[in-house]
Protein backbone atom coordinates (compact mmCIF):
# COMPACT_ATOMS: atom_id res chain seq x y z
CA UNK A 1 0.00 0.00 0.00
CA UNK A 2 2.80 2.39 1.00
CA UNK A 3 4.63 1.59 -2.19
CA UNK A 4 1.50 2.24 -4.21
CA UNK A 5 1.01 5.69 -2.61
CA UNK A 6 4.57 6.59 -3.50
CA UNK A 7 4.12 5.41 -7.05
CA UNK A 8 1.02 7.53 -7.42
CA UNK A 9 2.85 10.57 -6.06
CA UNK A 10 5.71 9.93 -8.48
CA UNK A 11 3.29 9.50 -11.37
CA UNK A 12 1.56 12.77 -10.48
CA UNK A 13 4.89 14.59 -10.27
CA UNK A 14 6.11 13.12 -13.55
CA UNK A 15 2.88 14.13 -15.27
CA UNK A 16 3.00 17.70 -13.96
CA UNK A 17 6.67 18.22 -14.76
CA UNK A 18 6.19 16.82 -18.27
CA UNK A 19 3.22 19.07 -18.93
CA UNK A 20 5.08 22.19 -17.79
CA UNK A 21 8.32 21.24 -19.49
CA UNK A 22 6.64 20.68 -22.83
CA UNK A 23 4.27 23.60 -22.66
CA UNK A 24 6.12 26.83 -21.95
CA UNK A 25 3.04 28.90 -22.68
CA UNK A 26 1.17 27.06 -19.93
CA UNK A 27 4.03 27.69 -17.54
CA UNK A 28 3.98 31.38 -18.40
CA UNK A 29 0.22 31.72 -17.85
CA UNK A 30 0.53 29.78 -14.60
CA UNK A 31 3.13 32.22 -13.33
CA UNK A 32 1.29 35.30 -14.58
CA UNK A 33 -1.98 34.35 -12.88
CA UNK A 34 -1.02 35.20 -9.27
CA UNK A 35 0.21 38.63 -10.37
CA UNK A 36 -3.13 39.34 -12.03
CA UNK A 37 -5.00 38.25 -8.91
CA UNK A 38 -2.72 40.60 -6.97
CA UNK A 39 -3.57 43.40 -9.40
CA UNK A 40 -7.28 42.73 -8.91
CA UNK A 41 -6.92 42.84 -5.11
CA UNK A 42 -4.84 45.99 -5.33
CA UNK A 43 -7.63 47.73 -7.29
CA UNK A 44 -10.23 46.47 -4.82
CA UNK A 45 -8.40 47.71 -1.72
CA UNK A 46 -7.58 50.99 -3.43
CA UNK A 47 -11.29 51.55 -4.02
CA UNK A 48 -12.03 50.67 -0.43
CA UNK A 49 -9.16 52.93 0.69
CA UNK A 50 -8.02 50.09 2.93
CA UNK A 51 -4.41 49.97 4.00
CA UNK A 52 -2.55 46.96 2.65
CA UNK A 53 1.10 46.15 2.18
CA UNK A 54 2.55 44.26 -0.81
CA UNK A 55 3.14 41.37 1.61
CA UNK A 56 -0.58 41.24 2.45
CA UNK A 57 -1.49 41.26 -1.21
CA UNK A 58 1.01 38.52 -2.07
CA UNK A 59 -0.32 36.34 0.72
CA UNK A 60 -3.93 36.94 -0.21
CA UNK A 61 -3.31 36.28 -3.93
CA UNK A 62 -1.71 32.94 -3.13
CA UNK A 63 -4.45 32.00 -0.67
CA UNK A 64 -7.15 32.82 -3.22
CA UNK A 65 -5.52 30.97 -6.13
CA UNK A 66 -4.47 28.02 -3.94
CA UNK A 67 -7.91 27.43 -2.44
CA UNK A 68 -9.68 27.79 -5.79
CA UNK A 69 -7.28 25.29 -7.36
CA UNK A 70 -7.57 22.63 -4.67
CA UNK A 71 -11.36 22.55 -4.74
CA UNK A 72 -11.56 22.71 -8.51
CA UNK A 73 -8.68 20.61 -9.80
CA UNK A 74 -9.41 17.21 -8.27
CA UNK A 75 -13.00 17.17 -9.49
CA UNK A 76 -11.95 18.81 -12.76
CA UNK A 77 -9.34 16.16 -13.39
CA UNK A 78 -11.94 13.45 -12.74
CA UNK A 79 -14.14 14.96 -15.44
CA UNK A 80 -11.35 15.26 -17.99
CA UNK A 81 -10.17 11.69 -17.31
CA UNK A 82 -13.70 10.49 -17.84
CA UNK A 83 -13.79 12.29 -21.18
CA UNK A 84 -10.49 10.64 -22.15
CA UNK A 85 -11.94 7.27 -21.16
CA UNK A 86 -9.18 6.73 -18.57
CA UNK A 87 -11.32 7.06 -15.45
CA UNK A 88 -12.41 3.39 -15.40
CA UNK A 89 -8.75 2.45 -14.84
CA UNK A 90 -8.78 4.52 -11.65
CA UNK A 91 -11.64 2.43 -10.31
CA UNK A 92 -9.45 -0.67 -10.17
CA UNK A 93 -6.65 1.03 -8.19
CA UNK A 94 -6.55 -0.60 -4.70
CA UNK A 95 -6.72 2.78 -2.93
CA UNK A 96 -9.95 3.66 -4.70
CA UNK A 97 -10.97 6.16 -7.30
CA UNK A 98 -11.26 9.36 -5.26
CA UNK A 99 -8.16 8.79 -3.16
CA UNK A 100 -6.13 8.07 -6.29
CA UNK A 101 -7.40 11.26 -7.92
CA UNK A 102 -6.42 13.18 -4.79
CA UNK A 103 -2.98 11.66 -4.34
CA UNK A 104 -2.00 12.16 -7.97
CA UNK A 105 -3.14 15.79 -7.62
CA UNK A 106 -0.86 16.53 -4.63
CA UNK A 107 2.40 16.94 -6.61
CA UNK A 108 0.61 19.36 -8.94
CA UNK A 109 -0.59 21.41 -5.99
CA UNK A 110 2.81 21.46 -4.32
CA UNK A 111 4.78 22.22 -7.48
CA UNK A 112 2.41 24.87 -8.78
CA UNK A 113 2.19 26.60 -5.41
CA UNK A 114 5.95 26.53 -5.05
CA UNK A 115 6.28 28.19 -8.47
CA UNK A 116 3.53 30.68 -7.72
CA UNK A 117 5.14 31.59 -4.40
CA UNK A 118 8.59 31.94 -5.94
CA UNK A 119 7.27 34.14 -8.70
CA UNK A 120 6.56 36.82 -6.10
CA UNK A 121 10.16 36.82 -4.92
CA UNK A 122 11.26 39.65 -7.28
CA UNK A 123 8.35 41.79 -6.06
CA UNK A 124 9.10 41.11 -2.40
CA UNK A 125 12.79 41.88 -2.86
CA UNK A 126 11.82 45.46 -3.76
CA UNK A 127 10.29 45.92 -0.29
CA UNK A 128 12.39 43.53 1.81
CA UNK A 129 15.98 42.39 1.77
CA UNK A 130 16.62 39.10 -0.02
CA UNK A 131 16.91 37.00 3.14
CA UNK A 132 13.67 38.34 4.63
CA UNK A 133 11.93 37.86 1.28
CA UNK A 134 13.13 34.26 1.13
CA UNK A 135 12.02 33.66 4.71
CA UNK A 136 8.61 35.12 3.93
CA UNK A 137 8.22 33.03 0.78
CA UNK A 138 9.17 29.88 2.70
CA UNK A 139 6.68 30.73 5.46
CA UNK A 140 3.87 31.36 2.99
CA UNK A 141 4.61 28.13 1.14
CA UNK A 142 4.50 26.22 4.44
CA UNK A 143 1.12 27.78 5.22
CA UNK A 144 -0.19 26.88 1.78
CA UNK A 145 0.73 23.25 2.41
CA UNK A 146 -0.96 23.39 5.81
CA UNK A 147 -3.97 25.07 4.23
CA UNK A 148 -4.34 22.15 1.85
CA UNK A 149 -4.81 19.59 4.64
CA UNK A 150 -8.35 20.50 5.71
CA UNK A 151 -9.46 20.83 2.11
CA UNK A 152 -8.32 17.39 0.97
CA UNK A 153 -11.36 15.48 2.25
CA UNK A 154 -13.68 18.21 1.00
CA UNK A 155 -12.08 18.08 -2.45
CA UNK A 156 -12.52 14.30 -2.57
CA UNK A 157 -16.17 14.66 -1.64
CA UNK A 158 -16.63 17.38 -4.25
CA UNK A 159 -15.01 15.17 -6.89
CA UNK A 160 -17.27 12.24 -5.95
CA UNK A 161 -20.42 14.35 -6.07
CA UNK A 162 -19.38 15.95 -9.37
CA UNK A 163 -18.75 12.57 -10.98
CA UNK A 164 -22.03 11.24 -9.60
CA UNK A 165 -23.94 14.18 -11.02
CA UNK A 166 -22.43 13.50 -14.47
CA UNK A 167 -21.86 17.21 -14.96
CA UNK A 168 -19.31 18.87 -17.25
CA UNK A 169 -17.71 20.99 -14.53
CA UNK A 170 -17.36 20.81 -10.73
CA UNK A 171 -20.71 21.99 -9.38
CA UNK A 172 -19.83 22.78 -5.77
CA UNK A 173 -17.00 25.24 -6.30
CA UNK A 174 -19.11 28.05 -4.83
CA UNK A 175 -17.88 26.73 -1.48
CA UNK A 176 -14.55 28.48 -2.17
CA UNK A 177 -15.68 32.12 -1.82
CA UNK A 178 -17.72 31.19 1.27
CA UNK A 179 -14.68 29.56 2.91
CA UNK A 180 -12.42 32.49 2.00
CA UNK A 181 -14.90 35.04 3.31
CA UNK A 182 -15.68 33.20 6.53
CA UNK A 183 -12.00 32.51 7.20
CA UNK A 184 -11.18 36.19 7.23
CA UNK A 185 -8.96 35.81 4.17
CA UNK A 186 -10.54 38.71 2.32
CA UNK A 187 -11.76 40.99 5.12
CA UNK A 188 -10.64 40.95 8.76
CA UNK A 189 -12.86 38.77 10.94
CA UNK A 190 -13.53 41.70 13.27
CA UNK A 191 -15.65 43.47 10.64
CA UNK A 192 -17.79 40.42 9.86
CA UNK A 193 -21.16 39.84 11.58
CA UNK A 194 -20.97 37.91 14.90
CA UNK A 195 -22.70 34.80 13.47
CA UNK A 196 -20.11 34.61 10.70
CA UNK A 197 -17.32 35.06 13.23
CA UNK A 198 -18.73 32.12 15.20
CA UNK A 199 -18.74 29.94 12.07
CA UNK A 200 -15.21 31.04 11.25
CA UNK A 201 -13.94 29.44 14.49
CA UNK A 202 -15.02 26.05 13.12
CA UNK A 203 -13.11 26.47 9.89
CA UNK A 204 -9.51 25.24 9.91
CA UNK A 205 -8.63 27.79 7.25
CA UNK A 206 -9.33 30.61 9.75
CA UNK A 207 -6.31 29.49 11.75
CA UNK A 208 -4.16 29.45 8.63
CA UNK A 209 -5.20 33.01 7.85
CA UNK A 210 -4.42 34.07 11.43
CA UNK A 211 -1.02 32.44 11.24
CA UNK A 212 -0.42 34.17 7.92
CA UNK A 213 -1.35 37.55 9.41
CA UNK A 214 1.12 36.97 12.19
CA UNK A 215 3.76 36.08 9.66
CA UNK A 216 3.08 39.31 7.76
CA UNK A 217 3.25 41.45 10.88
CA UNK A 218 6.55 39.97 12.10
CA UNK A 219 5.20 39.34 15.59
CA UNK A 220 7.04 37.25 18.15
CA UNK A 221 5.10 34.11 17.59
CA UNK A 222 6.72 30.87 18.59
CA UNK A 223 3.95 29.78 21.01
CA UNK A 224 1.20 31.30 18.92
CA UNK A 225 2.22 29.39 15.81
CA UNK A 226 2.35 26.13 17.72
CA UNK A 227 -1.13 26.61 19.16
CA UNK A 228 -2.53 27.65 15.76
CA UNK A 229 -1.03 24.63 14.07
CA UNK A 230 -2.33 22.29 16.77
CA UNK A 231 -5.86 23.76 16.54
CA UNK A 232 -5.71 23.58 12.78
CA UNK A 233 -4.52 19.99 12.78
CA UNK A 234 -7.26 18.85 15.18
CA UNK A 235 -9.94 20.48 13.03
CA UNK A 236 -8.34 19.15 9.84
CA UNK A 237 -8.37 15.61 11.14
CA UNK A 238 -12.01 15.96 12.21
CA UNK A 239 -13.01 17.45 8.85
CA UNK A 240 -11.13 14.89 6.84
CA UNK A 241 -12.56 11.94 8.76
CA UNK A 242 -16.11 13.18 8.16
CA UNK A 243 -15.64 14.26 4.55
CA UNK A 244 -13.54 11.23 3.60
CA UNK A 245 -16.19 8.85 4.94
CA UNK A 246 -18.84 10.76 2.98
CA UNK A 247 -16.59 10.62 -0.07
CA UNK A 248 -16.24 6.88 0.38
CA UNK A 249 -20.00 6.50 0.38
CA UNK A 250 -20.21 8.70 -2.70
CA UNK A 251 -17.59 6.50 -4.37
CA UNK A 252 -19.51 3.31 -3.59
CA UNK A 253 -22.65 4.78 -5.12
CA UNK A 254 -20.65 6.03 -8.08
CA UNK A 255 -19.26 2.58 -8.78
CA UNK A 256 -22.70 1.01 -8.55
CA UNK A 257 -24.22 3.60 -10.88
CA UNK A 258 -21.26 3.64 -13.25
CA UNK A 259 -18.91 6.45 -14.07
CA UNK B 1 -28.74 28.63 -41.84
CA UNK B 2 -29.35 24.95 -41.12
CA UNK B 3 -25.98 24.67 -39.38
CA UNK B 4 -26.61 27.77 -37.25
CA UNK B 5 -29.96 26.33 -36.16
CA UNK B 6 -28.28 23.04 -35.27
CA UNK B 7 -25.69 24.90 -33.18
CA UNK B 8 -28.41 26.85 -31.35
CA UNK B 9 -30.28 23.61 -30.71
CA UNK B 10 -27.07 21.95 -29.46
CA UNK B 11 -26.32 24.65 -26.91
CA UNK B 12 -29.92 25.02 -25.82
CA UNK B 13 -30.19 21.30 -25.13
CA UNK B 14 -26.78 21.23 -23.42
CA UNK B 15 -27.82 24.14 -21.22
CA UNK B 16 -30.72 22.02 -20.00
CA UNK B 17 -28.62 18.87 -19.61
CA UNK B 18 -25.88 20.64 -17.65
CA UNK B 19 -28.17 22.96 -15.71
CA UNK B 20 -26.49 22.08 -12.41
CA UNK B 21 -23.06 23.16 -13.73
CA UNK B 22 -24.53 26.41 -15.00
CA UNK B 23 -26.34 27.23 -11.77
CA UNK B 24 -23.18 26.39 -9.84
CA UNK B 25 -21.16 28.70 -12.06
CA UNK B 26 -23.71 31.49 -11.54
CA UNK B 27 -23.74 30.91 -7.80
CA UNK B 28 -19.94 31.08 -7.67
CA UNK B 29 -19.95 34.36 -9.61
CA UNK B 30 -22.71 35.68 -7.34
CA UNK B 31 -20.78 34.84 -4.20
CA UNK B 32 -17.63 36.52 -5.50
CA UNK B 33 -19.67 39.62 -6.39
CA UNK B 34 -21.35 39.66 -2.98
CA UNK B 35 -18.00 39.13 -1.26
CA UNK B 36 -16.37 42.01 -3.13
CA UNK B 37 -19.34 44.33 -2.64
CA UNK B 38 -19.45 43.47 1.02
CA UNK B 39 -16.25 45.46 1.31
CA UNK B 40 -18.17 48.61 0.33
CA UNK B 41 -20.86 47.87 2.91
CA UNK B 42 -18.33 47.14 5.64
CA UNK B 43 -16.33 50.28 4.91
CA UNK B 44 -19.51 52.42 4.90
CA UNK B 45 -19.29 53.28 1.18
CA UNK B 46 -22.79 52.07 0.37
CA UNK B 47 -23.27 54.90 -2.15
CA UNK B 48 -20.79 53.06 -4.40
CA UNK B 49 -22.73 49.82 -4.21
CA UNK B 50 -25.03 50.25 -7.23
CA UNK B 51 -22.39 51.33 -9.75
CA UNK B 52 -19.93 48.66 -8.66
CA UNK B 53 -22.63 46.01 -8.76
CA UNK B 54 -23.25 46.90 -12.38
CA UNK B 55 -19.51 46.84 -13.09
CA UNK B 56 -19.20 43.38 -11.57
CA UNK B 57 -22.23 42.00 -13.40
CA UNK B 58 -20.67 43.29 -16.62
CA UNK B 59 -17.44 41.60 -15.57
CA UNK B 60 -19.18 38.20 -15.37
CA UNK B 61 -19.86 38.50 -19.11
CA UNK B 62 -16.12 38.94 -19.80
CA UNK B 63 -15.11 36.23 -17.38
CA UNK B 64 -17.67 33.76 -18.69
CA UNK B 65 -16.66 34.43 -22.27
CA UNK B 66 -13.13 33.29 -21.46
CA UNK B 67 -14.31 30.31 -19.49
CA UNK B 68 -17.38 29.26 -21.44
CA UNK B 69 -16.13 29.95 -24.97
CA UNK B 70 -12.36 29.48 -25.00
CA UNK B 71 -12.31 27.05 -22.05
CA UNK B 72 -14.91 24.93 -23.81
CA UNK B 73 -12.51 24.33 -26.72
CA UNK B 74 -10.72 21.89 -24.40
CA UNK B 75 -13.91 19.91 -24.11
CA UNK B 76 -14.30 19.68 -27.87
CA UNK B 77 -10.62 18.83 -28.26
CA UNK B 78 -10.64 16.04 -25.69
CA UNK B 79 -13.70 14.46 -27.24
CA UNK B 80 -12.14 14.66 -30.71
CA UNK B 81 -15.06 16.73 -31.95
CA UNK B 82 -13.03 19.53 -33.54
CA UNK B 83 -11.91 17.37 -36.43
CA UNK B 84 -15.35 15.79 -36.58
CA UNK B 85 -17.02 19.18 -37.06
CA UNK B 86 -14.44 20.34 -39.59
CA UNK B 87 -14.78 17.10 -41.56
CA UNK B 88 -18.53 17.60 -41.75
CA UNK B 89 -18.13 21.18 -42.98
CA UNK B 90 -19.21 22.92 -39.77
CA UNK B 91 -16.72 25.47 -38.51
CA UNK B 92 -15.66 24.81 -34.95
CA UNK B 93 -15.84 28.58 -34.44
CA UNK B 94 -19.54 28.55 -35.29
CA UNK B 95 -20.03 25.91 -32.60
CA UNK B 96 -18.04 28.06 -30.17
CA UNK B 97 -20.06 31.18 -31.05
CA UNK B 98 -23.13 29.28 -29.90
CA UNK B 99 -21.65 29.28 -26.41
CA UNK B 100 -23.06 32.80 -26.13
CA UNK B 101 -26.30 31.04 -25.15
CA UNK B 102 -25.01 29.51 -21.87
CA UNK B 103 -22.92 32.65 -21.30
CA UNK B 104 -26.02 34.86 -21.35
CA UNK B 105 -28.02 32.40 -19.28
CA UNK B 106 -25.28 32.16 -16.65
CA UNK B 107 -24.76 35.93 -16.40
CA UNK B 108 -28.53 36.40 -16.33
CA UNK B 109 -28.93 33.99 -13.41
CA UNK B 110 -26.00 35.67 -11.60
CA UNK B 111 -27.51 39.14 -12.03
CA UNK B 112 -30.93 37.98 -10.84
CA UNK B 113 -29.64 36.19 -7.73
CA UNK B 114 -27.30 39.10 -6.85
CA UNK B 115 -30.06 41.68 -7.17
CA UNK B 116 -32.39 39.51 -5.06
CA UNK B 117 -29.73 39.16 -2.34
CA UNK B 118 -29.13 42.92 -2.15
CA UNK B 119 -32.86 43.73 -2.29
CA UNK B 120 -33.55 41.28 0.52
CA UNK B 121 -30.68 42.82 2.50
CA UNK B 122 -32.39 46.20 2.08
CA UNK B 123 -29.80 47.82 -0.19
CA UNK B 124 -30.94 50.58 -2.53
CA UNK B 125 -29.87 49.44 -6.00
CA UNK B 126 -31.17 51.93 -8.53
CA UNK B 127 -30.28 51.72 -12.22
CA UNK B 128 -31.18 55.12 -13.64
CA UNK B 129 -30.75 54.63 -17.38
CA UNK B 130 -31.66 51.00 -18.14
CA UNK B 131 -31.77 51.49 -21.93
CA UNK B 132 -28.17 52.77 -21.96
CA UNK B 133 -27.12 49.98 -19.63
CA UNK B 134 -28.74 47.43 -21.91
CA UNK B 135 -27.09 48.90 -25.02
CA UNK B 136 -23.63 48.91 -23.47
CA UNK B 137 -24.12 45.38 -22.12
CA UNK B 138 -25.13 44.17 -25.58
CA UNK B 139 -21.96 45.67 -27.05
CA UNK B 140 -20.01 44.08 -24.21
CA UNK B 141 -21.50 40.68 -25.07
CA UNK B 142 -20.33 41.09 -28.69
CA UNK B 143 -16.82 42.18 -27.61
CA UNK B 144 -16.67 39.35 -25.07
CA UNK B 145 -17.64 36.82 -27.73
CA UNK B 146 -14.84 38.20 -29.93
CA UNK B 147 -12.46 37.92 -26.96
CA UNK B 148 -13.56 34.36 -26.14
CA UNK B 149 -13.21 33.26 -29.75
CA UNK B 150 -9.76 34.84 -30.07
CA UNK B 151 -8.66 32.99 -26.92
CA UNK B 152 -10.18 29.84 -28.40
CA UNK B 153 -8.06 30.22 -31.53
CA UNK B 154 -5.00 30.64 -29.29
CA UNK B 155 -5.89 27.48 -27.36
CA UNK B 156 -6.15 25.57 -30.63
CA UNK B 157 -2.81 26.86 -31.85
CA UNK B 158 -0.70 26.68 -28.70
CA UNK B 159 -1.89 23.77 -26.62
CA UNK B 160 -2.41 25.98 -23.58
CA UNK B 161 -5.73 25.04 -21.96
CA UNK B 162 -8.30 27.64 -22.97
CA UNK B 163 -9.28 28.42 -19.41
CA UNK B 164 -5.71 29.41 -18.55
CA UNK B 165 -6.12 32.38 -20.86
CA UNK B 166 -8.78 33.79 -18.58
CA UNK B 167 -5.97 35.27 -16.51
CA UNK B 168 -6.70 38.65 -18.10
CA UNK B 169 -10.26 38.53 -16.81
CA UNK B 170 -8.86 38.59 -13.28
CA UNK B 171 -7.29 41.96 -14.02
CA UNK B 172 -10.60 43.10 -15.50
CA UNK B 173 -12.21 42.23 -12.17
CA UNK B 174 -10.02 44.83 -10.51
CA UNK B 175 -10.60 47.31 -13.32
CA UNK B 176 -14.36 46.82 -13.00
CA UNK B 177 -14.09 48.41 -9.58
CA UNK B 178 -12.26 51.55 -10.68
CA UNK B 179 -14.10 54.88 -10.43
CA UNK B 180 -15.39 56.17 -13.75
CA UNK B 181 -16.64 59.45 -15.15
CA UNK B 182 -17.48 60.62 -18.66
CA UNK B 183 -14.06 62.17 -19.27
CA UNK B 184 -12.17 59.04 -18.29
CA UNK B 185 -14.57 56.89 -20.27
CA UNK B 186 -13.92 58.89 -23.44
CA UNK B 187 -10.19 58.15 -23.01
CA UNK B 188 -10.65 54.39 -22.80
CA UNK B 189 -13.70 53.88 -24.97
CA UNK B 190 -11.66 52.09 -27.66
CA UNK B 191 -9.99 49.71 -25.21
CA UNK B 192 -11.58 46.31 -25.94
CA UNK B 193 -13.85 45.04 -23.14
CA UNK B 194 -12.85 47.77 -20.72
CA UNK B 195 -14.69 50.42 -22.75
CA UNK B 196 -18.13 48.76 -22.69
CA UNK B 197 -17.59 47.42 -19.15
CA UNK B 198 -17.03 50.87 -17.69
CA UNK B 199 -19.64 52.39 -19.99
CA UNK B 200 -22.22 49.99 -18.54
CA UNK B 201 -21.09 50.96 -15.06
CA UNK B 202 -21.43 54.66 -15.80
CA UNK B 203 -24.75 54.22 -17.62
CA UNK B 204 -26.30 53.02 -14.39
CA UNK B 205 -25.70 56.45 -12.89
CA UNK B 206 -26.00 58.95 -15.74
CA UNK B 207 -27.07 59.01 -19.39
CA UNK B 208 -24.27 58.35 -21.83
CA UNK B 209 -23.46 60.88 -24.49
CA UNK B 210 -24.61 59.66 -27.93
CA UNK B 211 -21.13 60.43 -29.26
CA UNK B 212 -19.65 57.96 -26.74
CA UNK B 213 -22.23 55.33 -27.62
CA UNK B 214 -21.39 55.74 -31.30
CA UNK B 215 -17.64 55.33 -30.59
CA UNK B 216 -18.37 52.24 -28.54
CA UNK B 217 -20.46 50.80 -31.37
CA UNK B 218 -17.67 51.62 -33.84
CA UNK B 219 -14.95 50.00 -31.73
CA UNK B 220 -17.10 46.86 -31.41
CA UNK B 221 -17.72 46.78 -35.13
CA UNK B 222 -14.00 47.12 -35.89
CA UNK B 223 -13.15 44.06 -33.82
CA UNK B 224 -15.30 41.74 -35.92
CA UNK B 225 -13.21 41.82 -39.16
CA UNK B 226 -10.04 41.27 -37.08
CA UNK B 227 -11.64 38.18 -35.56
CA UNK B 228 -12.77 36.90 -38.95
CA UNK B 229 -9.24 37.25 -40.37
CA UNK B 230 -7.76 35.36 -37.39
CA UNK B 231 -10.41 32.64 -37.65
CA UNK B 232 -9.77 32.23 -41.36
CA UNK B 233 -6.04 31.89 -40.80
CA UNK B 234 -6.37 29.45 -37.90
CA UNK B 235 -8.96 27.36 -39.77
CA UNK B 236 -6.53 27.07 -42.67
CA UNK B 237 -3.71 26.12 -40.30
CA UNK B 238 -5.85 23.49 -38.59
CA UNK B 239 -6.62 21.87 -41.91
CA UNK B 240 -2.92 21.82 -42.79
CA UNK B 241 -1.17 20.99 -39.52
CA UNK B 242 -3.92 19.87 -37.16
CA UNK B 243 -4.68 21.18 -33.69
CA UNK B 244 -2.29 21.46 -30.78
CA UNK B 245 -4.90 21.47 -28.04
CA UNK B 246 -4.24 19.07 -25.17
CA UNK B 247 -7.33 19.68 -23.05
CA UNK B 248 -5.57 19.33 -19.71
CA UNK B 249 -7.48 20.64 -16.71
Amino acid sequence: MKHSFLNMLRAGLFFEVSILKNNKGLLFTLLARPYLVLLMLYFLYQQLQAETSPKDLVLLSLTVTGSIDVLWDIAGRGIILRMHGILPYYTVVPEGLLLSLTITFLPKYLLENLLKTLVFLPLLVIYLDLLSALEYVAGVFFLLILGLLPLIGLSMLLAGLTLMAKEESPWLDWITPIILLASGAIYPLSVLPPWLQAISRLLPTTYIVEAADTLTQHLDTGGFFTSVIVAMMILSIGYNIVSASLAKRAEEKLLVRGI
Amino acid sequence: MGRARAVIWLHAIRARRYLLSMISNSLTDTLWIVTLLLGFVLSGKTQLLAENLLGLIAWTIISNSAWMISGWVDYLGVLGLIEEHEARGTSVFLVLTGRIIPLLLSSGITSTITLIIFRVAGAEIAIHYPIHVLLTLMLLVVQSAVYGLLLGTLALKTGIPGYMFDIASLAFLGLALMPINEERLSQIIFVPLLGPLLAAKLAGQQPLDSHLLFLLFLSTLLQIPILLVVIKKVSRDIQKTGIKIIGEL
